[in-house]
């Protein structure tokens, strides 16, 4: 069965999202379709906004907004002599929600993986070193990158490029997770914590 | 410690169309005859199937259903002894797959790793294809059972060929770019393959020399009646078989690398010394990997060789000799699983005396473990089995 054009379109649209399938992207359409015509133009003009006015922060490449610096870079408070490095927004937010890092950030927007297509060229790491080169009181980056292969391999690059630039080049801990129990953890993971264990 | 396996019931698996057709096994070694296509090697495929572990996973489960199925599963129920422990365990397969052990269910094998019962299959020609097809065939079995005995090695494995997949995209898109950041990009997937190409050499080096010992003791012990044939001294009889490992990139003896790290006491690590040497050689090789758009060398080409008398059984041994080789690594296999796991395995013979003479037959049966239950399939029986008649049972089919 055929929908009149602009549904059709309306659905492809939506299908572009990840995780969104046929039918979701049907039921999302038809959602869309029921609201009043004030809702429909709040929701696009929200969208067209987004489009318009979020950018990457220059320093740090978190979302932005107006060109300008983003609010952890600008914050008086946050501690500039600590650069944590992040794969995507999303980690940083999620670094974030723990209350407990108080220094800046840079967001790679990937990592270095050949299979899809993104050497270091792709990522904003060009930029990182510039930064160092910019702000020469940094005196820690901490490598956040998760431990695939892709991780590690990104991890050792930056190790490898940043040696000159800053003193300190710390990567996060593995181990186990905090609330879980020792006997449901992993083999895997429970090895590596056991790896790294520490002084009490 | 041994596994054994008390009866099995089968429902619409394979050949054996019906209902609850069961079997109960009541000794040590258990004989399983019959004519051609009567369900013999199906009978073992489900015990195997019923040992869930993750040797030898069969490739097409569709194959095990019974052709006249109305349904689309088959159902196992086994009962297993391992110790004072008594376990049942129910599985079914097909369009819908479960699993219980004494009445529990687990959602998958995974989960009920630490459950699993295990056994080794020696299938004639599955395992003869160890002794004398490519390499990748012995590389798969190795892999195989060190990812089993330890997870560590299996994290390793799925990390290298991770990085090796990554490293051979890079080759292929290495027209793209520049020569400085290629250089940049090859260094750090060098690293990252040395990283894991360590321990996965140590881990096959180990377990090969280790299992020499008891698989030249299984070649030995199966091939001896044929060599003092007809009161003969056969004076080629000194067969000496061994397993030698063939690494892709052979690194200096150990006794160099302590050398070395002894002259470099605070610089070099005897870690860091390997990764320097493996660094080297992928540096070496670097010209031909760019040629080729793929990593020429590493421990994704390791192999090894069944020698006998130092010469490579693949090419010079005889059909018999190499069917001697298959099965005494299965023996191996066997032994190194029971002091890995601290019980014995079920040994699953499938057909093992097709193509062995009545003397290594012979030889073979009074070589089998003492202590694992034992299944053999075979057409006929020449003699009776040359052991205490309360120590095994026939079952004709």
């Amino acid at each position: 069965m055929d929908y009149v054009l602009p549904l059709t379109e309306l659905i492809e649209q939506f299908r572009r999202f990840p995780g969104v399938g046929a039918k979701s992207a049907q039921r999302m359409a038809f959602q869309l379709l029921s609201w009043d015509k004030s809702d429909i133009h709040k929701f696009s003009d929200i969208v067209l906004r987004a489009g318009k006015d979020i950018h990457y922060c220059p320093d740090c490449f978190n979302f932005s907004t107006g060109g300008s610096l983003c609010a952890i870079c600008t914050n008086e408070k946050r501690d500039k002599k600590t650069i944590c490095v992040v794969s995507s927004a999303r980690d940083l937010a999620a670094l974030e929600r723990t209350l407990e890092y108080k220094g800046l950030f840079h967001v790679l927007h990937g990592l270095i993986s050949p299979m899809d297509g993104i050497g270091p060229d792709n990522l904003k790491i060009s930029q990182l070193v510039q930064r160092l080169a910019k702000y020469s009181d940094v005196q820690e980056i901490i490598l956040a990158l998760s431990p695939s292969t892709e991780g590690e391999a990104t991890t050792l690059y930056l190790t490898r490029l940043l040696k000159p630039f800053v003193s300190k080049i710390t990567r996060l801990a593995f181990g186990l997770s905090v609330g879980s129990d020792i006997e449901q953890t992993d083999e895997l993971t429970l090895a590596r914590a056991l790896e790294g264990r520490k002084d009490c | 410690m041994s596994l054994f396996l008390q009866s099995i019931s089968l429902s619409r698996f394979r050949n054996y169309s019906g209902f609850n057709q069961s079997f109960n096994f009541h000794k040590q070694f258990v004989f399983i005859i019959g004519p051609n296509a009567i369900g013999k090697s199906n009978l073992l495929e489900a015990i195997q199937y019923a040992s869930i572990h993750a040797e030898n996973l069969v490739e097409n489960e569709k194959q095990l259903l019974s052709i006249n199925s109305p349904d689309d599963r088959f159902q196992i129920e086994a009962n297993y002894s391992l110790g004072e422990r008594n376990l049942k365990l129910e599985i079914s397969g097909g369009a819908s797959k479960s699993l219980k052990i004494n009445g529990v269910k687990y959602r998958s094998a995974k989960e009920a790793k630490g459950e699993m019962l295990k056994s080794v299959i020696f299938k004639a020609r599955e395992s003869l294809e160890i002794v004398r097809g490519s390499p990748n065939k012995r590389r798969d079995w190795l892999n195989g059972f060190l990812s089993i005995l330890d997870i560590h090695y299996a994290d390793c494995l799925k990390r290298f060929e991770r990085a090796l997949d990554q490293r051979n995209y890079l080759l292929k898109s290495s027209g793209y770019k520049s020569q400085q950041s290629l250089i940049d990009e090859l260094n750090i997937w060098d690293m990252e393959l040395a990283k894991y190409a360590i321990p996965l050499q140590q881990n096959r080096k180990r377990f090969l020399e280790t299992s020499n010992p008891s698989f030249q003791n299984a070649y030995r012990k199966i091939s001896s009646v044929e060599l003092t044939q007809g009161n003969e001294e056969v004076t080629s009889g000194g067969e000496n078989p061994c397993l030698k490992y063939l690494p892709s990139i052979e690194l200096n003896s150990e006794q160099d690398n302590e050398e070395t790290c002894r002259q470099n006491v605070q610089t070099l690590s005897l870690e860091d010394n390997m990764r320097n040497q493996w660094l080297e050689k992928f540096q070496n090789n670097r010209e031909i990997d760019l040629a080729r758009y793929q990593t020429t060398q590493g421990s994704h080409r390791d192999d090894f060789a069944f020698q006998i008398n130092e010469m490579d059984a693949r090419y010079y041994a005889s059909q018999g000799q190499q069917r001697t080789c298959a099965l005494s690594l299965k023996l191996t296999q066997l032994e190194k699983w029971a002091e890995h796991l601290e019980y014995s395995p079920i040994l699953l013979l499938d057909d093992v005396c097709a193509e062995l003479d009545l003397n290594r037959q012979k030889a073979l049966f009074e070589f089998l473990p003492k202590k694992s239950q034992v299944f053999i399939t075979t057409t006929h029986l020449s003699s009776l089995p040359p052991m205490p008649a309360d120590k095994y049972q026939i079952i004709n089919l």
